[in-house]
């Protein structure tokens, strides 16, 4: 879709404290939800839900189990509606009875301070994820995202640039676990955080500036992927490819014309550690390039290591770039993590940068739908790629 | 000792307690009943082993089918429930909460973790009944209607 043509500008000051209330209501909302979903008791009498005549569980279990099971920790929203029991969980979305139709989300507040500018509070997006299950092998998965809600800049008034994105949406066909199609707009499987670079399920309030320079964020395509399970552990596998004009292309880097690609990453079995390789090459306007990466996780008790290294290289010298950062994530308190990062990062080709980057901050999750993050980044210099200064976030998950 | 070998020694048996913190939780809990063996079962119709390291595989659902290509349907117990930690620690050698940023990444594909049923009696209804389903219950309440898999010992839930 394309950005959304808006009527004038409204008075923004106006909007602005409105949009603020709605989402101090709509987290307060939330907030009372899953404070009830705690207190509710889960059974008041076990012999009640093995009972599939007076259960509240099992006579839901109809045919997809899957889907069709409302749990009693879920908040009903209408228990007999035509299309089955329409449930809510925080940051598990809604479920829409029977209909393999459930809806979800985030959104994220974002501050920024930027060394020597001013400073920026932006309301960033709202991002729905919709998943659609009509059979039980194949799935429709979209996250649309209304961007641009307001933007305030120190000293600045307020803008607003709503857009509507698609940031994803496509067709999966499982034929086992070693076999799956998946066809559309996905996220490109180059190391482990472009898998999943949301803000609230990332860990730090800055990106890597690798991230943000050498991976196209997003294919359209088709990718074949698939898990197998030697003895030691488990091998996923993609092997993708963009064979169509993108989808909602974003602007940075400049979108891709077509790529191909492919994944392998092995994991042990109870995910304490884990080691992966990632290559693409891509077209822009005639010109290729092409990205070989390795990464890996390590898990200990509280303490996660994450890391990621690449070397791009290619007809186009600016995109010509040498990368790896190490993050390390240490659980001091249920749900407070402190972070750490160091990055090295080298644009090998005309610009010449190289540059030593440093993230630190704590990460606080007291609950599955909320998430707040500052994070602090130095640098031993100021390059076009780097930004130092403070990044704070605010994420909800609905 | 140096005392950059004292700092190191003090810093590992730091995150080793905190690691352990909401296992001495959970095994204090444990500590007021009495030991018992758990059992991981499924449909009695279904004949192919199971090893933990499976387990884990499936109830993260990173193995999602059985070897007849049936669906697999894992079921938990409720969150926060003793028998879950036993279950976590068996499996995963780690406390269940040490899962949520898993399934938090994995909400961003669109994928959901396994259902929770109220009780045990709920599982074994539920897994004696449904062909594809696997769960964990106290080895005791094993009837005809399951065929156990694999086992663990924990505490009473």
């Amino acid at each position: 879709m394309r950005p959304l043509d808006l009527p004038a500008r409204r008075p923004a000051h106006t909007h602005l404290a409105k949009r603020a209330l709605v989402l101090a209501l709509f987290v307060v909302a939330l907030f009372v939800v899953d404070v009830a979903r705690a207190e509710e008791p889960l059974l008041a009498d076990p012999e009640l839900s093995a009972d599939p005549q007076t259960s509240t569980i099992l006579p839901i279990a109809r045919t997809d189990p899957n889907r069709s099971i409302v749990e009693e920790s879920d908040f009903r929203i209408w228990d007999d509606s035509p299309i089955g029991t329409i449930s809510y969980r925080p940051a598990r979305g809604i479920r829409f009875g029977d209909t393999g139709l459930q809806v979800g989300g985030f959104s994220t507040l974002e501050f920024e301070r930027v060394e020597h500018e001013p400073f920026e509070l932006a309301w960033d997006s709202v991002n729905f994820l919709v998943l659609y299950e009509p059979i039980e092998r194949f799935r429709i998965f979209s996250e649309l995202e209304v961007g641009g809600i307001f933007t305030y800049e120190q000293h600045e008034p307020v803008e607003t640039n709503a857009t509507i994105n698609t940031e994803r949406l496509f067709g999966e066909l499982s034929l086992s676990d070693r076999w799956n199609l998946r066809f559309g707009k996905f996220q490109t499987p180059i190391g482990r955080w472009n898998l999943v670079p949301a803000e609230p399920f990332v860990w730090t309030a800055s990106t890597p500036v690798l991230l943000e320079t050498a991976i196209d964020e997003h294919q359209t395509g088709v990718a074949l992927q698939g898990t197998f399970f030697p003895t030691a552990g488990s091998v996923d596998y993609w092997v993708y490819g963009q064979v169509m004009d993108p989808l909602d292309p974003s602007d940075t880097p400049s979108p891709l014309d077509r790529s191909v690609g492919g994944r392998i990453q092995f994991t042990r079995p109870m995910r304490d550690w884990s080691v992966g390789g990632s290559f693409i090459a891509s077209d822009r306007k005639g010109e290729w390039t092409a990205l070989a990466g390795l990464d890996a996780e390590f898990h200990a008790g509280p303490f996660e290591l994450l890391t990621e290294a690449l070397y791009q290289s290619g007809d186009i010298p600016d995109r010509d770039i040498a990368a790896i950062f190490v993050q390390g994530r240490f659980e001091v308190l249920r749900g407070l993590h402190l972070l750490t990062r160091y990055e090295f990062f080298d644009r090998l080709g005309s610009r010449g940068d190289r540059v030593h980057v440093g993230d630190m901050g704590f990460a606080w999750q007291p609950v599955d739908w909320l998430i707040l993050k500052t994070t602090y980044r130095v640098s031993d210099k100021e390059t076009d790629d780097v930004e130092r200064g403070v990044s704070a976030s605010l994420s909800v998950v609905f | 000792m140096r005392a950059t070998d004292l700092g190191h020694e003090a810093f590992r048996r730091l995150a080793k307690h905190l690691a352990r913190g909401s296992l001495v939780v959970a095994l204090l809990g444990a500590a007021s009943t009495s030991a018992e063996e758990w059992a991981i079962v499924v449909h009695k119709s279904r004949e192919e082993s199971v090893t933990l390291s499976d387990v884990a595989q499936i109830y993260l659902k990173q193995r999602r089918f059985w070897r007849d290509g049936a669906v697999i349907v894992p079921v938990n117990l409720s969150a926060g429930s003793a028998a879950r930690e036993f279950f976590a620690q068996a499996v995963y050698d780690s406390d269940a909460g040490s899962q949520r940023p898993y399934w938090n990444q994995q909400y961003f594909h669109g994928i959901l973790p396994p259902v929770s049923l109220a009780s045990s009696e709920a599982v074994l209804r539920y897994v004696g009944s449904e062909p594809r389903a696997i769960g964990y219950i106290p080895e005791r309440l094993v009837d005809d209607s399951v065929h156990v898999v694999a086992q663990f010992e924990g505490g009473s839930d």
